[in-house]
């Protein structure tokens, strides 16, 4: 299936990019504690890993969708039968489809492309026209401005998307690609 | 309705994260306040931008490094030196090394998972009851979130914007006391369970578990030392940490492989995403709720029943125990401490760091209590006995449990006493 091969694509590339934010996230802080202890504090490092764990969180979180790594209350979905529980995952997967389109809606509303598009990408007058002050936004130490860190969302909103989807029609069309590794409760 | 929802979502089993974002979307549609929406991705983001978070995937990659590097046995070992000869001496190791670990993990159930694996089958080749070593592995357990660094307290002082640093040495002094109850607890079975001696060991033996385990040493003094004096965040400590576990293991012991180093990333950062995102979810709600003002309405309701707020901790304890009976940890904390936190501290001018600990202890406790409870399962799975025969034999350490948190609710001194100290 086309959307599968898609998404377990798209998986390879998430699990790369994961690895090196993650040693990118550690390269930071160390960074940072080498640097404050010859009191030579660099002012952009702290912003800088935030933003890093924050990409971390949210390709994680798009992953987990594919993986079915999930953390919730299986009290009834442990006790009912494996046809009831396959019902359950196509409910799941549905719910998780609709959240996430419901996202890149609201998302897509933000960024507002077009409007940007119709002001000729010109930044004030967007802003002028629109009140919507995402172009606006800047970071606080970095030199960035905000809009581009808060790719992440779009991104994985869109990845989180096709994998729900992936995930359906492997349910639906019965086929169960990646094993089903529903957590209990919580991690701690 | 809402309210409805967000229980039969939870049900089903819907990834908690997910339930509780759209839970936060029903409030805002159902309120007719469709203007929310248009900040709602950057609350979803801005929720998570705080740099205490930082601690956790740190704490996670220590963990990691520790067990991949050997560190975590080689701390046991240690332990086992000074009980040599005991009656019972491996039932007190299991605590002593358990609080060990807890000064360098934040995770009770990882906790568990990895002791369990050490000691069980350690204590049964002695001659213990298997059930019996189960169970006081998962109570030692329990003393991981409380003693810092903990994963729980670091996302409830995120959720209560409080120092982090500041809420785990709140943990001090009541993680001690579960540890010195729990050996009392073991004293006392002692009677009931007539435990084997231990095995002397040789002085040379003894010798070189010591040497080898003293670099191991080396991490629980940087975190525990680095929070207490104030040198360093909790963050930089976990880092140093990472970084310390990662040279022993690798130059010390020579365990540490960098080959592995891709697959350690790639877990701590999809574990430590699970857990933040569920925090982004908390966040969101905690949002949404401040504009239905539904902890206003509890409040409300609350204020109605008792003005007293040694019956509103009680109240609010045991409405924990049995959510923490189906939801454990981390997943109850982001959606109880919304609601609750603000009526806590404004209608009833509780401490935070005591109603934290207190939260915090108290979900603990529904990590081993059935139906829901991951670590009395893994426990259970680990050292290959049925969850309902571990949980017999955890009872008494329950019961210590409980009535350490009966304490702790009435003397508010023992959370916040050593932080005035300081």
């Amino acid at each position: 299936m086309f959307i599968s091969r898609m998404s377990d694509s798209l998986l390879k590339l998430e699990s790369a990019a994961l690895k090196l934010l993650m040693a990118g996230l550690l390269g930071l802080i160390l960074l940072n504690v080498v640097t404050r202890s010859f009191s030579y504090a660099l002012y952009w490092v702290d912003e800088s890993a935030i933003y890093c764990m924050i990409w971390v969180v949210f390709t994680g979180a798009s992953v987990a969708i594919r993986k079915r790594h999930r953390i919730a209350v299986t009290l009834i979905f442990d006790t009912v039968s494996p046809k009831t529980r396959h019902f359950l995952n196509i409910v799941i997967d549905g719910i998780i489809l609709c959240f996430s389109a419901f996202m890149l809606w609201l998302i897509w509303r933000w960024y507002d492309p077009i409007g940007l598009m119709n002001s000729g990408f010109d930044f004030e007058a967007f802003s002028a026209d629109s009140f919507n002050f995402i172009y606006d936004e800047p970071t606080n130490t970095i030199g960035l401005k905000k809009f581009w860190i808060w790719l992440i969302l779009p991104l994985s909103f869109t990845t989180i998307f096709i994998h729900a989807l992936a995930n359906l029609t492997d349910s639906l069309a019965n086929r169960e690609t990646m094993p089903d590794r529903t957590t209990i409760g919580g991690i701690d | 309705m809402i309210l409805a929802l967000f229980i039969i979502l939870l049900l089903i089993g819907l990834p908690i994260a997910i339930v509780v974002m759209t839970t936060a979307i029903g409030y805002i549609l159902n309120s007719g306040n469709f203007g929310l929406f248009d900040s709602l991705p950057q609350q979803l983001f801005g929720g998570i931008e705080s740099y205490g978070l930082l601690a956790i995937p740190l704490f996670m990659l220590a963990g990691e490094f520790m067990n991949e590097g050997g560190l975590t046995k080689r701390l046991v070992a240690m332990a086992s030196v000074f009980v040599s000869g005991f009656k019972g001496g491996l039932a007190y190791v299991n605590l002593i090394a358990n609080m060990m670990m807890a000064s360098i993990m934040g995770s009770a159930v990882a906790q568990i998972a990895v002791m369990s694996n050490v000691m069980v089958p350690e204590m049964e080749k002695k001659g213990y009851d298997r059930a019996y070593a189960g169970a006081l592995t998962a109570a030692g357990g329990l003393m991981s979130p409380i003693i810092p660094p903990s994963m729980l307290f670091v996302i409830y002082g995120v959720l209560a914007q409080i120092p982090i640093g500041d809420m785990f040495i709140a943990g001090v002094v009541p993680g001690l006391m579960m540890g010195t109850g729990f050996i009392l607890v073991v004293a006392l079975l002692g009677l009931k369970y007539n435990y084997p001696k231990s095995a002397k060991i040789t002085l040379s033996e003894a010798r070189s578990d010591l040497l080898m385990g003293l670099p191991s040493l080396i991490i629980p003094v940087v975190i525990i030392g680095g929070i207490l004096l104030g040198i360093a965040t909790p963050t930089e400590s976990a880092s140093i940490a990472v970084v310390a576990a990662l040279v022993i293991g690798k130059y010390v012991y020579k365990e540490l492989q960098f080959k592995n180093f891709g697959s350690l990333l790639f877990n701590t950062a999809l574990n430590s995403s699970a857990v933040i995102f569920m925090v982004a979810g908390a966040n969101l709600l905690g949002w949404a709720l401040i504009f239905e003002q539904l902890p206003q309405t509890v409040a409300a309701w609350l204020a109605a029943l008792s003005d007293d707020p040694l019956v509103f901790l009680l109240l609010v304890n045991l409405a924990l125990l049995l959510v923490g009976m189906v939801i454990d940890g981390i997943a109850a904390l982001v959606m109880v401490v919304p609601i609750l936190l603000p009526i806590a501290v404004n209608v009833y001018g509780i401490d935070p760091y005591h109603f934290g600990v207190i939260v915090c202890l108290n979900l603990v406790l529904g990590l081993l209590t059935p139906p829901v409870g991951s670590g009395l399962f893994v426990a259970a799975s680990m050292s290959r006995v049925p969850p309902t025969a571990i949980f017999k034999a955890l009872l008494p350490f329950l019961a210590m449990s409980m009535f350490i948190l009966l304490l702790l609710i009435w003397q508010p001194w023992l959370v916040t006493g050593l932080q005035k100290a300081l």
